[in-house]
């Protein structure tokens, strides 16, 4: 092989390894899926599509502590009447939740889920969840916010206690201005001018 | 007779010191079934390296004595042995095979993290940690104790310098406890060396460790992560308690709770002198906000802004945003949020003391009570709540005099 | 190869920034990497002068953290990895009988985008608001929603050097590939040219991933991505995932033509052939293909699965499976030869015994659960400054020491050289050993203030860092006069020392080889 194509080979290959840096981000998605990093899983974010087909519950009890931790300054305070349940795997729960902006500006919220023990996360499955969505709050307002969920069967019997935790974000300022409109129709101009 | 003397005196001294379970150039064995774990597998692996040193350089030592130019010594001519290759590729092999056996069972007993008895909250933040006990609904910030003083070398540094806090973790003994972790900013890692506890606090996710303390007394870390400019002044100390103990802290905390939401309502109607909120604010300013803004309030350039002439602190009556600021934190830099760290009163002292120190002359005399229309707009806007939703606009006119 | 001619008129400064010589190169590689080895030696001064006292006296911490940082990218990306890459640029053609490397333009350009990516690094810390203050690891989110406004030029200055790092790598694969003098076989490659075509392999295989890495901290500080953020869904953790990618192997990169170096000087001053050459290759190979499957050992404390602890956990521990082959190699070389203990004999002598306590530390810290307690503490920190400095910078003064003879055409003085050898490896140890003890004892890296009970040791470090700083300035005064003059060296300048380096005459001439050389 002369030079000058080994030379566009390696070169190549210093590329593609670029690619592969690059890649390893979605790889990096499925590796905490599998194997529980951060209890986190892919589109964790997102509503799940899958319809549960079956609807057995047991005898099986799973300790669930509920967290809202705010991340960071936020002048948000959320309130749930149940910190800790004990639930039985298979039966769906439905948790609620009063977020109230105690700060000066209106504000939108994203939750983000941690589960812990990692490896217990993919067995938590989200019917319905306020971290589906962001979530706009006025100044001065309280929402309801809901959570509503079910332990999978499958889950191993030796996990007995189960955190989950949202890190509450303000995400306020990757907002664009349309968006916000939609959001906080009758106040636009504050919003932005603030920003 | 000198020499068995000597040799008694270290024993003695080595043996006070592996009692105390602290030493200065050795891991602590620390005062949990887990760290004793941990640091025996540290003495069995380190005792297994020197065993290898030993073999290994007594060879090399051997050779450079023996087989020397000087001593007439001539090159033998051998240069590979497939047999000598194997046995030195199989015989480390075998040694670890031995090392990881306790290393694995070790590790599996760290992680049976199942059926804890109480679960604390530990939050990590740009530069302290935050505890809250999730059953008993207590939470608070953690400090560093030391005065700035110490650190300049000003005055004496005290026997736990940078390694004390003004509130401690209270844990009680013999009780399997779950540690949440998390943080508000950058990356921390939670360390209390005698629990053989370390693990890092990742914003917006959890992390799980636990632990089961035998003998009360205080035990002090520091967080291991590089966390920005005070990263080495967070330090961790926690404080186990025989558990009737804890439970009498435990009731008095909840009794401070209730005396402190008390206080803080009685505080929103005082008045207070600008003297004595400026003697206020200077104290919480020193304690909390020296390190960044420095003392002079010019702060450091291009990381953490001044407070001398800014537009936020030093445009009378202007006074929303600085408030806001100081309550809410600003996201994105290592401003925090200080409305649940500090009191009505404080929050008050503090920025009526930027407003009117380091050459700023706003005259602005910011009361409790402003604090408190501002932290609760809801009063304002709920029309159940509040009692008397049409004079509050009033009495925060009266409450900054200009 | 009609550039040659014209290098040959060039004079003055023309003839450096020109040069398309693999051998001007090389030099100017290593005087480089000399001046940022001072560089980053006086920062690590700075900081040793911050701690030798308890108490904050010389420095803002804001400060002393650029100065761990910077300290740490300078060494690593200015003094190492250049100081390699200018041995294989003088070392490699001569060793492989080949005229110049393959590639000699792309070469010029390799070595003169370097300076500037360090002017970039370096001004930043003169700039309002500092240089980088994250650590050399720059973990997310400190280095991207907490850093300072002048991330960018830390960015770009990683991307340059980065670069830099792949260009020159490139040469030395084709350079070793295609250059050969016949009948130069793969199995007769002398082990420092394979170990750094092996290297040079990692090389491309890891720093476009960091180049991706630092793209990603770009973006996210200041075009609004969330690739470590958690709120746009990103995670903060998978930048350790990143970054150690490139990390693990980059450390073999730094220590593999360490190896290289150690395996040609042991056999000359042994007068005996390297023991079980074969092996010393194949376990360069399997250390570098281990190095790809060890990452997360660097973030234990970061909660993995346990399945995940265990994986690394055992994977590095077998790495010490090939790493002690080497050292077990370079005994056997040792034994029953006829040794002498000329200066780069001393420093091969050292590295082995110094690079092996190294080993063994790193071997307690694969054990994941003592490395819980040993993770972020000084520990580690004297870890791997056995490795680095004991190891690949120790490796680099023996080859300066070995090869000098041949590059000036001079003896360098011998009083002054052992001299130097003696005060290096005092103190450094001195420097390097109490802090096995600091890290233990629980004292947290990174850090520029300490509680009380650290004080004792941390002052000893403290004078031993001073003295090994100082002494470095012997290494200095013996390069300049051998340089000037002393005496002649012979073509062999060693006895006995094997490779057809040692055929052409010293001072090596501009060109060599230009007609190849026949192998036996």
């Amino acid at each position: 092989m002369n030079n000058k194509k080994l030379t566009i080979k390696l070169i190549a290959f210093a590329l593609a390894m670029l690619l592969f840096g690059f890649s390893l981000v979605p790889l990096y998605g499925l590796l905490c899926e599998v194997t529980g990093i951060n209890g986190k899983i892919i589109g964790a974010s997102e509503k799940n599509t899958n319809i549960r087909t079956s609807t057995q519950t047991s005898e099986q009890v799973v300790k669930l502590q509920i967290l809202t931790h705010n991340q960071g300054p936020i002048p948000i305070q959320i309130k749930t009447d149940k910190i800790e349940i004990y639930a039985n795997v298979g039966q769906e729960y439905l948790i609620s939740f009063e977020a109230t902006n105690t700060g000066s500006k209106d504000i939108v919220i994203q939750a983000v889920p941690s589960v812990s023990p990692g490896l217990t996360a993919k067995y938590l499955h989200k019917i319905e969840c306020f971290c589906f969505a962001q979530q706009a709050i006025k100044k001065g307002e309280t929402v309801n916010l809901s959570l509503n969920f079910y332990i999978d069967e499958l889950i191993d019997p030796k996990y007995k206690q189960m955190s989950l935790s949202y890190a509450i974000f303000d995400i306020s300022d990757d907002i664009k201005p349309e968006k916000w409109h939609q959001l906080f129709p009758e106040n636009i101009k504050i919003a932005k001018v603030s920003k | 007779m000198i020499r068995s003397l000597m040799l008694s005196v270290f024993l003695f001294a080595v043996s006070s010191m592996s009692m105390a379970g602290v030493s200065a150039f050795n891991m602590r064995k620390g005062v949990t079934d887990t760290s004793h774990q941990v640091y025996n597998l540290h003495m069995i692996i380190f005792l297994v390296c020197c065993l290898i040193a030993v073999v290994v350089f007594g060879f090399m030592f051997w050779a450079l004595l023996k087989h020397r130019k000087s001593k007439g010594a001539k090159a033998a001519n051998f240069h590979e042995s497939t047999k000598i290759e194997i046995l030195w590729t199989i015989a480390p092999i075998l040694i670890l095979v031995l090392m990881a056996i306790p290393a694995t069972k070790v590790l599996i007993s760290m992680e049976d993290n199942s059926e804890a008895q109480m679960t604390i909250m530990v939050t990590g933040s740009q530069w302290k940690w935050h505890y809250r006990y999730i059953e008993d609904d207590i939470s608070f910030y953690s400090l560093l104790k030391t005065s700035d003083d110490e650190i300049d070398n000003k005055v004496e540094k005290q026997e736990h310098y940078l390694l004390d806090v003004d509130k401690p973790l209270v844990i009680p003994i013999h009780t399997k406890i779950k540690f949440l972790l998390t943080s508000d900013d950058v990356i921390h890692s939670w360390w209390v060396p005698d629990f053989s506890l370390k693990k890092d606090a990742v914003p917006g996710f959890i992390n799980e460790i636990w632990t089961n303390v035998n003998d009360a007394g205080t035990y002090r870390g520091q967080c291991a992560e590089l966390c920005g400019v005070a990263h080495g002044f967070m330090p961790i100390v926690v404080v186990a308690l025989e558990q009737d103990e804890y439970k009498t802290w435990l009731a008095d905390q909840l009794k401070q709770k209730a005396i402190l939401i008390e206080k803080e309502k009685q505080s929103v109607g005082e008045t207070l002198s600008l003297e004595q909120l400026m003697a206020i604010g200077e104290q919480v300013y020193v304690e909390r906000c020296a390190a960044c803004h420095q003392a002079d309030g010019k702060g450091m350039s291009g990381i953490f802004p001044a407070l001398a002439g800014s537009k936020i602190a030093n445009v009378a009556g202007d006074y929303k945003t600085h408030i806001d600021i100081v309550l809410n934190g600003k996201s994105g830099t290592a401003m925090q949020a200080f409305k649940n760290q500090l009191s009505l009163v404080e929050l008050a002292g503090v920025i009526t003391y930027e407003r009117n120190a380091f050459g700023n002359t706003t005259g602005d005399v910011i009361q409790a009570e402003v604090i408190q229309l501002i932290l609760n707009p809801v009063q304002q806007d709920s029309q159940s709540s509040v009692q008397s939703t049409d004079q509050m606009p009033e009495q925060s006119k009266e409450g900054v005099k200009q | 190869m009609n550039q040659h001619t014209s290098i040959k008129a060039a004079t003055g400064w023309r003839r450096w920034v020109y040069t398309t010589n693999h051998k001007d190169i090389g030099t100017l590689y290593l005087w480089f990497s000399l001046i940022m080895f001072f560089t980053g030696g006086l920062m690590a001064m700075i900081i040793r002068a911050e701690l030798f006292q308890p108490g904050l006296q010389l420095v803002e911490p804001n400060f002393f953290n650029q100065m761990t940082t910077v300290h740490g990218l300078i060494m690593v990306f200015g003094a190492v990895m250049p100081a390699f890459t200018g041995l294989a640029n003088w070392m490699v053609p001569l060793m492989i009988g080949a005229p110049d490397m393959a590639l000699p333009r792309m070469n010029n350009w390799s070595f003169w985008i370097l300076p500037f990516a360090f002017l970039i690094l370096l001004s930043s810390l003169f700039m309002p608001g500092g240089g980088p203050n994250f650590g050399w690891t720059f973990y997310a989110p400190l280095s991207t929603t907490y850093s300072n406004d002048n991330t960018a030029f830390f960015v770009f200055a990683i991307h340059i050097m980065g670069i830099s790092s792949i260009m020159g790598a490139i040469n030395v694969i084709v350079t070793i590939t295609n250059m050969r003098a016949p009948g130069m076989t793969w199995m007769k490659l002398p082990m420092f040219v394979w170990t750094m075509l092996i290297t040079a392999f990692l090389l491309i295989m890891v720093m476009p991933v960091l180049a991706g890495t630092v793209t990603m901290v770009l973006t996210d500080k200041y075009f609004g991505t969330s690739f470590f953020d958690a709120s746009g869904g990103g995670d903060p953790v998978m930048f350790q995932h990143l970054f150690w990618f490139f990390g693990h192997p980059e450390v073999y990169i730094m220590i593999l033509p360490a190896f290289g170096i150690i395996s040609t000087i042991i056999p000359t001053f042994s007068r005996k052939k390297l023991f079980g050459y074969h092996s010393m290759v194949y376990a360069t190979v399997s250390i570098a293909f281990l190095s790809f499957i060890v990452w997360a050992h660097h973030m234990f404390t970061t909660g993995m699965p346990l399945a995940g602890e265990l994986f690394f956990m055992y994977s590095t521990m077998i790495i010490s499976v090939p790493t002690g082959v080497k050292v077990f190699n370079w005994i056997a070389t040792l034994w029953r030869g006829s040794i002498t203990f000329e200066v780069p004999m001393l420093f091969a002598l050292a590295f082995i015994v110094l690079f092996t306590i190294g080993g063994m530390s790193g071997l307690m810290l694969a054990i994941t659960p003592a490395d819980f307690q040993y993770h972020d503490t000084y520990f580690v920190v004297a870890h791997f400054h056995y490795v680095l400095v004991t190891g690949a910078v120790f490796s680099i003064m023996a080859a300066t020491y070995y090869w000098i003879p041949k590059w000036t055409g001079n003896m360098f003085h011998e009083g002054l050289a052992k001299t130097h050898f003696w005060l290096s490896l005092v103190s450094v140890n001195i420097l390097f050993f109490p802090m096995h003890f600091v890290g233990l004892a629980g004292m947290p890296r990174r850090i520029p203030d300490y509680a009380l009970q650290f004080a004792d040791f941390n002052a000893l470090i403290s004078i031993g860092g001073f003295a090994f700083g100082l002494s470095q300035i012997l290494f200095v005064v013996v390069i300049v006069k051998c340089i000037r003059g002393g005496k002649k060296a012979k073509a062999n300048v060693w006895e006995d020392a094997e490779g057809l380096e040692w055929e052409v005459p010293s001072p090596a001439p501009l060109h060599t080889f230009s007609t190849a050389p026949t192998i036996k």
